[in-house]
């Protein structure tokens, strides 16, 4: 099949133009006002139903679901934890060296904080140059309630001692780019050829979202 | 990453707006007086004792409302929250049986008691509508200092509360009203004997499952050490209230489950109600 000859300006033009096209979903959804709108194409079971607002440990605010579009390895931590807590930071650094190259530059690694007590900005900024995280980490800290509600959606149990250590499950949790759940790993030390597997299964580009 | 970024604001404003609870309603608790009763600080054992002091866990005074949330109060919280309908609310926050007892939507149907407790409710949809009301729901360290007061009307000793408890499950029947069941010392009606209620802070029962390797001293509460490690292995059911918290997802919508409202014991003035 003879494909028409287009002028690399033409063709240049319609790339740009394709890459617009995408966001104009968000700016009419933006135009009906919040909560006029469904979450227009996420799965009733997308974590982005449902989220709080974080803080990065560079200080910037954001909402889980502007993850959405990206595959997601997310657990949850506290940073003065001396006992799971940096095996299950560990854990995830050794699935981030495993992954295939074009995986791990599109895989989002989030650590998600149980104790915003303790857990300052600065705490947690500590933490991501003491486990030498890169670009690709996001270490979050947000409000009791949101906590709870990560936790509860993550189906991760936690309890704080009277000591203020806490007990907490050690669950890595593996999302698609709709913010859906695919994989979970219950335990540390984990099946780390399960997790690979698992992430390299929603970094696979053809689950890139049309957007 | 920016782009992601700019996008996911705007998405994230129509979340919180469809599911956030919000001031959507901010009217609604001049509707509908929830009567609170003070809870007096106390000390709670938790069921389990790992890394708790023999004394228990100091739980300051806090208020808890007289009755659950009925099917009434939901209805008006649904129908001002439309995002919170049974057929509009995503899978992730609640499951299929939400509010199933319901005729449709926005309608109790004949076969529902308005003012029964409203049951086949999730965690986030309890939660939202404890946001909504300006409240939120108790904690189970709070619940179970609750709980535990009826020395007057059942006597000064925790087994005699138990005998009474299994006597009253031992008469098991439908009925949709908890009437039978005494008030606690403190006022607070159906703690015992009607649906289970929701925590705040369910997802606080670490048991062996997960924990498991991490070297907590919870391990085996439910698995190897069996009931050895809690508090009182006699308690029929508090062992009840902790296993069915334990096996609960926040999505989950049972029929023998509902929620009340707490609030602190003194709301700092000037906060605005979330």
């Amino acid at each position: 099949m003879n494909r028409p000859h287009i002028p690399l300006r033409h063709r240049v033009a319609t790339l740009m133009f394709g890459m617009l096209v995408p966001l104009l979903p968000f700016a009419a959804c933006r135009a009906q006002g919040a909560g006029a709108v469904p979450a227009s194409g996420l799965s009733e079971h997308s974590l982005y139903r449902v989220t709080g607002r974080w803080t990065n440990f560079d200080g910037r605010e954001l909402n889980l679901a502007e993850l959405r579009g990206e595959p997601v390895v997310l657990a949850m931590v506290y940073t003065s934890c001396t006992m799971t807590c940096p095996l299950i930071t560990s854990e995830m650094l050794a699935v981030q060296r495993a992954l295939p190259a074009e995986a791990r530059a599109r895989v989002r690694f989030v650590l998600a904080s149980f104790d915003p007590a303790r857990d300052s900005v600065g705490a947690l900024r500590q933490h991501a140059e003491k486990m030498a995280l890169d670009g690709r980490w996001l270490v979050l800290r947000a409000s009791p309630a949101d906590v709870r509600r990560l936790a509860v959606l993550l189906g991760v149990s936690y309890r704080q001692l009277p000591s203020g250590d806490f007990d907490h499950s050690n669950i890595i949790s593996v999302l698609d780019p709709q913010g859906v759940v695919t994989f979970q790993s219950p335990r540390i030390p984990a099946d780390r050829d399960a997790l690979v597997k698992a992430v390299s299964a929603v970094a696979r580009p053809s689950l890139r979202p049309r957007r | 990453m920016e782009t992601v970024v700019s996008r996911g604001v705007i998405l994230g404003m129509w979340l919180v707006g469809l599911l956030g609870g919000g001031a959507s309603g901010a009217s609604a608790q001049q509707a509908s007086g929830t009567r609170y009763r003070p809870v007096t600080a106390g000390h709670v054992r938790p069921f389990y004792l790992a890394g708790v002091a023999d004394t228990g866990v100091r739980v300051p005074g806090f208020q808890l409302a007289e009755r659950a949330v009925s099917n009434a109060e939901f209805l008006r919280f649904v129908k001002a929250n439309p995002g919170w309908q049974r057929s509009r609310v995503p899978r992730i926050a609640a499951d299929p049986a939400y509010l199933r007892h319901w005729e449709s939507d926005t309608v109790l149907g004949v076969a529902t008691v308005a003012s029964a407790p409203v049951v086949h409710v999730s965690w986030f949809a309890a939660q939202a509508y404890a946001e909504w009301r300006g409240a939120r729901l108790p904690s189970t360290a709070e619940w179970e200092l609750a709980a535990s007061r009826f020395v007057r009307s059942v006597g000064p000793t925790p087994e005699r509360l138990q005998t009474f408890l299994l006597g009253s499950y031992a008469q098991a029947g439908t009925e949709a009203i908890p009437s039978k069941t005494p008030a606690s010392d403190e006022g607070i009606v159906g703690l015992h004997g009607g649906p289970w209620e929701w925590v705040d802070d369910f997802n606080s029962v670490v048991t062996s499952g997960e924990s498991r390797g991490d070297g907590t001293p919870d391990d085996g509460l439910f698995c190897a050490g069996g009931a050895a490690l809690t508090a009182d292995p006699g308690n029929f059911a508090a062992f009840m209230r902790y296993a069915v918290r334990g096996s609960l997802r926040g999505s989950y919508a049972l029929g023998t489950l509902g929620f009340r409202l707490a609030r602190d014991a003194s709301p700092p003035s000037g906060r605005s109600p979330q």
